[in-house]
């Protein structure tokens, strides 16, 4: 409920898909029409197109009628068989994104599940969400998600049929096992012919010199990258477990400790780890952001049109 | 330290918990998914010594939370605290007035510095101890009160020259302090502990009670008079010098001087001086010339106890009594009769006594009686029963005829008998009874008036007084002729004859000796008023007990229509306050068997305060071990969950996209 002193702006932002709780937004639908309602939300709020600068590549053509532009009769066409025809085009991406999702069982993690989303749902959302914006952009649109090995892979395209592939390959998509980032960050250089943009949708609880050394590959062969860091808040704030066995749940590691005692020292690792992440990052020249499952996921494509609108 | 619910302390077993759930949670069955897993398991490489460190602080205070709630609880008394924080308390205060305790003490008497101990005991009560306040000397001025009544009760506590009973006031001061539910009991015993004065019988119901006791004054030597006596008792005839005396003794170990002066003074001059050494008895005789009340008092200097250097004497002077004689010419009494006269012993004239020997031709009659003694004057009769057997019969029914209720009859023991304190009748020769008659026992009206005045060593009456409606009579149970008695033929016949005619058919005056203060006097059935040695003249009824506590000569005044006119009566101190030594600890234990004795040294006014109320509970800290309680609440919850900071939670750029 929003309150009735709220400013009409306001109002409307609160109102809006991309601003609404991720756990709230989980429960509007499937995953597709959560995606359409976060992007036009996001979109009104940027109050201007973000299409810009399109090619043209030919598609086929269709008899001339009168009004259409004569700079699109096709005089070839003309002389072989004396007809008019005017050429159409098909519109053409300047831009190749590669979704690059961690699937591994680390992501199934929630710390509280009536309260916040698990990892992977907030990267399916916000995968799928990317995915048609990126569409409405005319950007052609990859996806590969992986766990220790690549679960599923879909070469970059820009047409519709493309992305509701791969909505629904997001839908379908289940957690796996241990994680390999590095792999799979290999993997998209190996597949990623073109150069382009890659968006690493992981909680980076991986190998990090491995993946690091990934990705500095895939900017090395000229690509961009954007790490988004889903974290669930009790990962950036210890929960209050009191004494217990805290195990992994994707390594099956144990540690028996109280997180009253250690909250404080958990507090500043996390911290470190993400400034080692964030420097690592501009180091190589790619852009980091670290997302909380409670975050909206207007928030989180913010960072995405940032990174797009470097790029032209 | 003591506790006043000492049964919280079993809380302290509360403990148990943080430790078993510290031992517990070594061994913990909550397991919890964390993927970021590797993060806390580098902050745990990190700070597992301060981890460690934290555990144990976290015990540490969780276990002293637990004991410090149960002490708090069980509410520790620390010290001994102020006298008035004390459980309720019955307080009985012994306090000596006796004789004794008027002597100077840094120019304060006893007396007054323990009554002021007694104020500050009371100063220091609380509403609901009770007191009692029993002079050694006189009644209980307090029972039961509260201590502002006590104070005014301490008013009432007068010095006394009398001889107080401090065992028999501890005895009424443990039968008085009940005993009723939690209150604690103690008494309070201020005195200077004088040996005399304590007597040898324990006291019982000792062994419940808390015994407070000053410590003994000093020891001090003392000189004393005591012991006056007069030869002819409190009355004289007129002509006749009486003997005074008193005894000089010392206390104390040796005195400076081996002998004293003795002063007599007689109606505030100097009349005689006497040296005598101590432990001798010094002797005065002096002149009794003029008729009427006289008095006056031995002294030596002062020592010591001021009050028994000096002994006061009062003498009656009367003038010589007529004697008429009605019996034998010749016989062994007229003969002595006649030799009083001679000495101016006895007067002429009308008679004051009439001698009546049973053996007399003609027994006199009422009629002949008042003529010869006075129409409507008293008479006094001595009379002495026949020798003549045959005449015995005749000599009883003259005296029932004279209205006197004793009969004589034959004794039929054979074998002389002895008379009982014959220096009590003026002569050291033995009197020897070889005949005599039984008195029958009296049971007329005035029975109750007979007294015996001699026995015979068999413990029958040989010569008793009465009254009659005329006046008063003395009966002698054996003739006085040599056959019956050795007196006719001893050197004691003469003063036996005097006492007879002067004294015992008088009666003895009142009260017939100088008296020991305390000592409870039955006044004449004509006394008015009293003045007392102060000056303060008391109204009195006659015949009612009167208690003289102060030393002096004390004025009975009887009414005017009685012809006694005044009295006097000589009030000293009791020889037994002259002994100042204090009893020994081990006695006043012995005395007090199974109580509790504390021993308080006499001029320390603050060790008094501490020793009484020994009840006191000490200071309540329960209230600043709440306050620890808090304080160690707060510190475990910052150190089981130190507060956010939010400056560095703010650095972590956690929720919002960076």
């Amino acid at each position: 409920m929003i309150p009735a002193e709220v400013r009409p702006q306001e109002r409307d932002r609160a109102d809006r898909p991309d601003q609404l709780d991720p756990h709230k937004l989980a429960d509007l639908g499937n995953l597709e029409l959560v995606a359409r309602g976060v992007v036009d939300g996001f979109l009104i709020g940027l109050h201007r197109s973000p299409h810009r600068g399109f090619s043209v590549e030919f598609a086929e053509n269709r008899a001339y009628n009168p009004g259409d532009d004569p700079r699109f009769l096709d005089w070839k066409m003309y002389a072989r068989s004396d007809r008019l025809y005017i050429k159409q085009f098909e519109e053409e991406t300047n831009l190749r994104a590669y979704l690059v999702l961690d699937v591994s069982s680390s992501m199934a993690w929630t710390s509280e599940a009536g309260r916040f989303v698990s990892k992977l749902h907030y990267g399916r959302m916000l995968a799928a969400s990317l995915t048609m914006l990126l569409a409405r952009q005319g950007d052609a649109v990859g996806l590969l998600a992986f766990d220790d090995r690549v679960r599923l892979h879909l070469h970059p395209r820009g047409s519709r049929r493309h992305v509701s592939t791969v909505l629904s390959s997001l839908a379908a998509i289940q957690d796996g096992g241990a994680t390999d980032a590095g792999a799979a960050v290999k993997d998209v250089a190996v597949r990623l012919r073109r150069r382009g943009l890659v968006i690493l949708i992981s909680d980076l609880l991986v190998q990090a010199d491995e993946t690091l050394r990934a990705l500095r590959y895939l900017r090395h062969r000229g690509h961009e990258v954007l790490m988004l860091h889903v974290m669930d808040p009790a990962e950036l704030e210890l929960p209050s477990a009191g004494e217990a066995v805290f195990f992994d749940p994707e390594s099956g590691d144990e540690l028996r400790t109280n997180s009253a005692a250690l909250r404080k020292h958990y507090r500043e690792a996390v911290s470190e780890a993400i400034r080692e992440w964030r420097l690592e990052a501009l180091r190589m020249g790619a852009d980091y952001h670290v997302v909380s499952t409670d975050t909206p996921l207007g928030t989180a494509l913010g960072s995405y049109l940032e990174k797009r609108a470097r790029l032209g | 330290m003591s506790f006043l619910y000492p049964w919280a302390l079993a809380l302290s077993a509360l403990v148990a918990i943080p430790l078993l759930i510290h031992l517990l949670h070594r061994d913990i069955r909550q397991r919890v998914s964390f993927p970021a897993l590797r993060y806390l398991q580098s902050s745990q490489r990190e700070h597992a010594r301060s981890v460690r460190l934290r555990d144990l602080l976290l015990l540490a205070l969780r276990l002293s939370l637990v004991v410090l709630i149960a002490l708090a609880a069980a509410t520790p008394l620390v010290g001994r605290g102020g006298a008035g924080d004390h459980r309720p308390t019955n307080v009985a205060i012994v306090l000596d007035n006796s004789a004794s305790m008027s002597r100077l003490q840094s120019e304060q008497t006893l007396l007054n510095r323990e009554i002021e101990r007694a104020r500050s005991t009371l100063s220091e009560a609380g509403p609901r101890d009770r007191f009692w306040i029993i002079p050694v000397v006189g009644e209980a001025v307090a029972v039961g009160v509260t201590a502002p009544d006590a104070v005014a009760a301490l008013e009432r506590v007068q010095p006394t020259d009398a001889s107080g009973n401090i065992g028999n006031s501890a005895r009424t001061a443990a039968l008085a302090l009940p005993q009723a539910g939690d209150r604690e009991r103690e008494v309070h015993l201020l005195t200077d502990l004088q040996r005399s004065t304590f007597g040898e019988e324990p006291v019982d119901g000792a062994q419940d009670l808390l015994w407070i006791v000053p410590e003994a004054p000093a020891a001090e030597p003392n000189g004393a008079l005591m012991g006056l006596r007069m030869s002819t008792g409190t009355s004289a005839v007129q002509g006749i010098s009486p003997d005074i005396s008193a005894k000089a003794a010392w206390y104390g170990g040796d005195p400076d001087t081996d002998s004293v002066t003795v002063r007599l003074e007689s109606e505030r001059q100097t009349t005689a001086l006497a040296l005598t050494n101590w432990g001798s008895t010094a002797l005065f005789r002096v002149s009794a010339q003029s008729i009427g009340t006289h008095y006056g008092k031995l002294q030596i200097p002062p020592s010591g106890l001021r009050a028994d250097d000096t002994q006061f004497f009062a003498l009656q002077v009367e003038a010589a009594p007529a004697v008429d004689y009605v019996g034998t010419p010749g016989g062994f009494v007229e003969q002595a009769l006649a030799t009083l006269a001679a000495a101016g012993r006895t007067g002429a004239g009308v008679a004051d006594v009439l001698v009546v020997d049973g053996d007399a031709a003609d027994l006199p009659q009422p009629g002949q009686i008042a003529r010869e003694t006075g129409e409507g004057r008293s008479h006094r009769l001595v009379l002495i029963p026949p020798a003549n057997p045959l005449l015995l019969a005749r000599f009883n029914q003259w005296l029932v005829s004279r209205g006197i209720q004793v009969a004589l009859s034959r004794d039929p023991s054979q074998g002389e008998l002895g008379v009982e304190s014959p220096t009590a009748i003026g002569t050291e020769n033995e009197i020897r009874v070889r005949s005599r008659f039984l008195l029958s026992r009296d049971t007329g009206d005035q029975a109750g008036e007979r007294e015996t005045l001699l026995s015979t060593s068999d413990g029958s009456p040989w010569l008793v007084r009465g009254r009659t409606d005329g006046g008063t009579y003395v009966l002698l149970a054996s003739p006085l002729d040599s056959a019956s008695t050795s007196l006719p033929l001893s050197p004691g016949m003469i003063p036996f004859v005097e006492n007879l005619v002067l004294r015992w058919s008088q009666g003895t005056a009142w009260p017939g000796r100088a008296v020991d203060a305390g000592t409870t006097l039955v006044l004449p059935a004509t006394a008015d008023s009293i003045s007392l040695p102060s000056g303060e003249v008391r109204r009195v009824d006659g015949g009612l007990p009167f208690n003289p506590l102060r030393v002096g000569i004390y004025r009975v005044h009887h009414r005017a229509s009685a012809d006694g006119g005044t009295s006097l009566v000589a009030v000293n101190v009791p020889a037994s306050e002259s002994d100042l030594q204090p009893v020994s600890s081990a006695t006043l234990e012995r005395l007090l068997p199974g109580g509790r004795v504390v021993r308080v040294p006499r001029d320390e006014a603050a060790a008094w305060s501490e020793a009484i109320f020994q009840s006191r509970r000490g200071a309540d800290i329960s209230p600043w071990l709440l306050l620890a309680v808090v304080i160690l609440a707060l510190a475990e919850a910052w150190v089981a969950s130190p507060p956010a900071d939010s400056a560095r939670h703010a650095g972590l750029g956690t929720t919002q996209v960076s």
